[in-house]
């Protein structure tokens, strides 16, 4: 994605660095954001997610490069960008002794909301948290996964334009999680950016629009998702055939299709076929057309994705920093 | 015993425990170089030294009580580690053999910097090594009650607060109480000042062992066996977010609301006014505590107006310098405690902003305290004119009264500045500070003696004034622009 390009950046981070006792954790990080997106940012731990986040919640200041949010520099407009954004910890921030109401109407009141417009703003981000039954209840009686909705909905009091979420779904029960994933997609449909890191990648994968993969403080990719997703091979797009029944003239008729490099037969998948081809030269629909065309009853067509496990895998390394 | 070597270990071993070390032993360095330099001005100068390090010692070990030795089992029930500790099989009485005995022998090492130094005063005059060796036994007496004590209300409440709390209440029963009710004047003999006082005084003829120190060493033995045979039944590991504080909010039903809060940064003052100072019911109690006080001073005074309104008078303003302290030391460290910094220095405002509207809500929350001082003056107008009349008569007195005032800034300016270093006992801590610097101060001011002989007269003593307190504003101003600093470096973590 090339910020450059595309003028309603949410995001831009140009060579950002920074260092924790002499200890390098974020190293040359670019990447953007396109407004109105849903970019997941993902990191074994210690690649610098939250000190990524911190920098662009105005809570710490780099040691160099530039961050901006909306166009506006995180250091010089801080208090600008802090308006228009809403950033949420990746622990549990709460004035625990206050009740959901008095929380959410303190954080309103803090962001210059007069006391009849709190009123409506508190109800609807407790109506879009699906929190509206306890807004008289303490928080520090409320179970995890309500109180990180209720931190979600202190977040939305100002109606920020990006969201920037650490490990919302951390210690969320799937239930908590599906919940919280259906909120943010709400919240995108709503015009929001959402910036979010998280280690559940495979919620990940359905739910955003774009990703960036930090590893050891440097960026191993970003951009959308489809193209990490994707399976291609060595500049050839891969696409897998099932069959119903397996039958080696329809894997040869394919084999025939010009732009077709290869066409495997998967062994631990009776009937199914990996298909490689030059994109330039072909498509998926030609390929179709010629296994239809040879008799073959296909059961499924489609394009071979990667799951987001594997391209993370894949593109960061294991073990523990060091 | 491997809990107990490991943390002997840490405990012994921490730059905490050298660097106070040093300082006890630079400290003590300084009186007794103070000692020997007026040993012709004094009758028993190694008596003096003897008193001034006793005191000192007893008055640190007083402060250990109120923080370091309550948290002995509470810190590992605030970090929810009891559970796990139990899970491995340890004995009850092997955690609190090795939480409270590691403690009493860091103490223990603190006072050994004492005691070669404590054997110079028999060298100045004026002192036995009997009297010497009497200090010392009582001096480690009192460390070991107060260890046991504190273990006791450790193992009994949930979090080091509450602990502390109770060692506070128990402390003063012994240390306050007796000289403000003189029916319960007896408790006095308990307390280790009477008993310094005793042994320190001349002519001593008492034994190094007495009934005090066997009393303390059998009370702190009993709250040893008390404290392990109640382990089981109140060492739990603390509930999630128990150690956050907020102590002083009183629990309210559901649906109990507050009115609503002001718009703008103004919220945070209301935030903090509720849920960090006590709110209005505290505002209201505050005066009824602060009245129990007076009358308890004044009844056996003979309680007229004039009595009331003086103790009034004399009150307000020590309540007012510790109060505005405590809240000082509250107001960013349950932020952090919280985990809510990132949330507060996220709003649309420059540290500066909060920390003033936080400091908004401390003023409003010393209304009441005002407000006594008022009623007091009202009550006693002699004695307020007869304080302002000094002024008149004698206008070097304005600078001297310059003295407390900067020595409260100072004293505030540590309490907001240990309170965004320190985990806990910030407030407790920056007494000690304040302690600490008056013994330094007395060195100096001893030491500079000769400045005021030669300037002469009350001008050496305004030079020394101004020159003390250009020093204390000095820190303070310094410690308080290190705040705003260490509150980002705590955000950004």
């Amino acid at each position: 994605m090339d910020p450059a390009a595309n003028g309603s950046m949410a995001i831009e981070v140009d060579r950002l660095s920074h260092a924790f006792r002499g200890r390098a954790a974020l190293s040359q990080v670019s990447f953007a954001v396109a407004a109105g997106s849903l970019h997941g940012f993902v990191g074994p731990n210690g690649a610098g997610k939250t000190t990524t986040l911190k920098v662009l919640s105005t809570l710490l200041a780099p040691r160099a490069g530039t961050a901006r949010v909306f166009g506006m520099d995180v250091r010089r407009d801080a208090a600008d960008v802090r308006r228009r954004i809403g950033y949420m910890p990746d622990h549990f921030s709460m004035y625990r002794q206050m009740s959901v109401a008095e929380y959410l109407d303190f954080f309103a009141a803090a962001y210059g909301q007069s006391r009849a417009q709190r009123d409506k703003t508190v109800g609807d981000v407790l109506a879009l948290t699906d929190m509206t039954g306890r807004r008289g209840d303490f928080i520090r009686g409320l179970s995890r996964g309500m109180q990180q909705r209720v931190s979600l909905a202190r977040v939305l009091v100002h109606d920020p334009d990006l969201l920037l979420l650490d490990e919302p779904a951390s210690g969320l029960d799937p239930r908590a999680r599906i919940e919280l994933m259906d909120i943010l997609r709400e919240l995108k449909r709503m015009g929001k950016t959402v910036f979010i890191s998280s280690h559940i990648l495979s919620e990940l994968g359905d739910l955003c629009d774009s990703c960036t993969i930090l590893d050891r403080g440097q960026v191993r990719f970003s951009g959308e998702m489809k193209d990490l997703l994707r399976g291609d091979r060595d500049g050839l797009a891969a696409y897998a055939l099932t069959l119903v029944v397996a039958d080696e003239a329809v894997a040869q008729a394919i084999r025939a299709v010009p732009g077709v490099s290869a066409v495997e037969a998967d062994a631990d998948s009776a009937g199914r076929y990996r298909i490689a081809f030059d994109r330039a030269a072909c498509d998926g629909s030609a390929i179709l057309a010629a296994a239809l065309a040879a008799g073959g009853k296909v059961g499924d067509f489609r394009e071979d994705v990667r799951h987001l496990n594997d391209a993370f895998m894949a593109l960061t390394q294991a073990g523990v920093r060091a | 015993m491997m809990l107990f070597g490991r943390t002997l270990l840490l405990e012994t071993r921490g730059w905490r425990s050298a660097s106070m070390r040093i300082a006890l032993g630079v400290g003590v360095l300084l009186m007794l170089v103070l000692a020997h330099s007026t040993m012709g001005m004094r009758s028993a100068p190694g008596g003096s030294l003897l008193a001034i390090l006793a005191w000192s010692a007893a008055i640190m070990l007083s402060l250990l009580g109120l923080s370091y030795f309550p948290s002995a089992i509470t810190e590992e029930k605030e970090e929810r580690m009891l559970g796990l500790l139990r899970m491995a099989g340890m004995a009850p009485i092997g955690i609190v053999l090795a939480k409270s005995t590691s403690r009493l022998w860091d103490t223990l090492l603190l006072l050994g910097v004492l005691m070669p130094f404590a054997m110079l005063a028999v060298t100045l005059g004026g002192v036995s090594v009997e009297q010497v060796l009497a200090t010392l036994a009582t001096l480690m007496c009192y460390a070991f009650v107060l260890a046991n004590l504190g273990l006791l209300a450790s193992v009994l409440m949930p979090t080091a607060r509450a602990a502390g709390q109770v060692m506070l209440v128990a402390m003063s029963a012994v240390l306050i109480v007796p000289a403000l009710i003189p029916p319960l004047a007896f408790l006095d003999e308990a307390s280790v000042f009477t008993r310094i006082g005793a042994i320190a005084g001349i002519g001593y003829g008492g034994d190094i062992v007495s009934a005090w120190e066997v009393g303390a060493l059998a009370i702190g033995a009993g709250a040893f066996v008390v404290a392990w045979a109640m382990f089981d039944r109140f060492a739990h590991d603390a509930q999630e977010g128990a150690a956050e504080g907020g102590g002083w909010v009183f629990r309210r039903r559901r649906g109990q609301g507050l009115r609503s809060p002001a718009v703008g940064a103004r919220a945070i003052a209301w935030k903090d006014y509720h849920f960090a100072l006590g709110g209005s019911l505290w505002a209201w109690l505050k005066p009824v505590l602060m009245a129990a006080l007076v009358v308890s001073i004044t009844v056996y005074a003979g309680g007229t107006r004039e009595h009331v309104g003086s103790a009034m008078l004399a009150l307000a303003p020590w309540w007012f310098a510790l109060e505005v302290g405590l809240h000082l030391s509250r107001i960013y460290a349950l932020e952090i405690r919280a985990q809510t910094l990132a949330s507060l220095l996220t709003l649309p405002f420059p540290i500066t902003a909060i920390t003033a509207t936080k400091l908004v809500a401390v003023a409003r929350a010393m209304i009441p305290c005002g407000i006594f001082f008022a009623v007091g003056a009202l009550l006693a107008p002699g004695t307020l004119g007869d304080f302002f009349g000094m002024f008149a008569q004698e206008p070097i007195t304005i600078a001297f009264m310059a003295m407390p005032l900067c020595i409260m800034i100072y004293f505030w300016a540590w309490c907001a500045f240990l309170s965004v270093v320190m985990k806990r006992a910030a407030f407790v801590t920056a007494i000690g500070v304040l302690i600490g610097t008056y013994i330094a101060s007395s060195i100096v001011i001893g030491l500079l003696g000769i400045l005021m002989i030669a300037v002469g007269g009350m001008g050496g003593v305004a030079i020394m004034t101004i020159l003390i307190c250009g020093g204390l504003l000095a820190v303070s101003i310094v410690l308080c622009m290190q705040i705003p600093r260490r509150l980002e470096a705590r955000a950004a973590q």
